[in-house]
């Protein structure tokens, strides 16, 4: 049922349902805009306000950027109920492959200004389909930080987007768990079936791991020291990921975003500065271009074509690579 | 290497710094507009008092120095666009309250509630402070996490100390 929230709005259905509120489509009575209204559920008065609303309106209301989701009002009513009103978007994900520039570019803003997301998940990241434009929600979890990192709270960030130095509890850790996390939605999205899916996280680890390969004081400095170590675990080798999933496009992914030691792990920025999404970027105007004739279907057609010419590039390096070394 | 968790490129510091003190400059105070607030003795003393308590509160809760910096100018702040009528002590108090429970919420990692933050002469319902908490958020509009000299302080040590890394802990 649509109701009216104030003089200016009025509350549609419910798009989405987290841990903290409702989502609900809503309209702006004043310019007929559609917005996303999102509904706390009512707070607990023992703790006062939140402290994941106070974070996510006050990161939001200093951050300007298109790939960041926009808040356009914070609206409450007598009865102290409390309502964000956000920009509408879409809400899926997996339709497109060159998301990733724009997510990096979004977290690439985030990290500039100090922030850390902590926890980047598909459900977090919004589409725009209309527009193309994919943008970063929910920053209930995240925070300023400052120089140098100090220990953070370890449990952040949904576990299968958690990065290694997290489940292993390094007491310092940084902005690139986030680059962690985008690395396993990248392989998400092209796997369309998480990477690491571990349900407990010992699992977890172990499934990282035997992927991987297991870290060593070699790999990772300080790695054996840090407290959630297993003892006693398998020497796994890195699995040559390019031939499990046969894609440039997800060896670059996994060789540099998901490098297990934080610190050798690329930056959003320089990933960004890579050449695969120099090229996407290309790709991405030429796309622009056919959109307006032609929408998803022929996107999805030019996506499995270039998955298909990675993966056969792909095959033929490893065929090469293996001639010469046999 | 510690070094290695920051930002490791220069110039990509350089570039938070500048962002950090265009910030710092957009929301910190504007003389112009506080010209007009009569800052009289009463308002000189109750301040006293609550910067006296936000510090005392903040250390026997093992706050972060940041966390205590961010309440005084979340108070400031607050005065500087709301007044609170001569000798009412306990609207001091619950601003004062307040303040710290919001800080805590942007800086902490354990929050405790904000009944745990134990006044000497005024006992106030949850909802109450609740009601304060939003009473400040509302005024100072939702822009809470100001920039503190905390974030510059390595930027400077390490600039002017011979391009060395500070020890982590030089302030905490």
């Amino acid at each position: 049922m649509e109701k009216l929230l104030n003089w200016q709005y009025k509350l549609g259905k419910v798009i989405g349902i987290g841990a903290y509120g409702i989502v609900h489509r809503g309209l702006n009575l004043e310019t007929n805009q559609i917005v996303a209204i999102k509904r706390f559920y009512t707070f607990d008065c023992k703790n006062g306000v939140p402290y994941t609303t106070i974070r996510e309106i006050s990161m939001l209301i200093e951050m300007y950027h298109i790939n960041i989701v926009k808040l356009l009002d914070v609206i409450s009513n007598t009865k102290n109920e409390w309502y964000i009103i956000f920009e509408y978007l879409d809400l899926d994900l997996e339709k497109y492959m060159y998301i990733m520039h724009q997510i990096l570019s979004g977290v690439m803003y985030c990290h500039k200004h100090r922030i850390m997301h902590q926890d980047l998940t598909p459900d977090n990241l919004l589409i725009d389909l209309n527009a193309s434009v994919v943008k970063i929600a929910d920053f209930g979890m995240a925070r300023a930080f400052d120089f140098p990192l100090r220990a953070y709270s370890p449990e952040v960030v949904t576990i299968w987007y958690k990065a290694p130095e997290i489940l292993l509890g390094s007491p310092v850790y940084s902005t690139a768990i986030d680059v962690w996390s985008v690395g396993c939605i990248f392989a998400k999205m092209l796997m369309r079936q998480n990477l690491f899916a571990g349900a407990s996280k010992n699992e977890h680890l172990r499934k990282i791991f035997s992927i991987m390969g297991t870290p060593n004081e070699r790999t990772w400095p300080g790695v054996t020291s840090l407290p959630y170590y297993p003892a006693g675990l398998p020497e796994y080798y890195p699995e040559v990921i390019s031939i499990i999933f046969a894609s440039i496009f997800f060896y670059f992914a996994s060789q540099e975003m998901l490098c297990m030691n934080p610190a050798r792990r690329i930056s959003a920025r320089r990933a960004l500065g890579h050449a695969y999404f120099k090229k996407k970027k290309r790709k991405e105007k030429k796309e622009k271009k056919m959109t307006i004739l032609d929408p998803i279907e022929k996107k999805k057609k030019k996506m499995m074509m270039m998955m298909i010419l990675d993966s056969v590039s792909f095959t033929f390096v490893v065929v090469v690579v293996m001639l010469t070394d046999y | 290497n510690l070094s290695d968790y920051t930002v490791s490129n220069s110039e990509e510091e350089e570039e938070c710094i500048k962002l950090l003190l265009d910030r710092e400059i957009n929301v910190g105070f504007q003389t112009h507009n506080c010209s007009h607030i009569v800052i009289d003795n009463w308002i000189k003393c109750a301040r006293l008092n609550a910067i006296a308590w936000i510090l005392k509160t903040r250390s026997s809760l093992g706050f972060r120095f940041q966390t205590g910096y961010l309440a005084m100018t979340y108070f400031d702040r607050f005065l500087s666009r709301r007044a609170i009528d001569s000798d009412k002590w306990w609207a001091m108090q619950l601003l004062s309250m307040a303040c710290l429970s919001l800080a805590a919420k942007m800086e902490e990692y354990r929050v405790p509630s904000p009944s745990e933050f134990q006044l000497e002469e005024y006992n106030f319902d949850s909802k109450v402070i609740q009601r304060m908490e939003l009473l400040v958020l509302n005024t100072l509009e939702w822009r809470m996490s100001s920039v503190t000299p905390f974030a510059f302080i390595h930027y400077f040590i390490r600039t002017l100390g011979n391009h060395h890394s500070p020890p982590r802990n030089v302030v905490s």
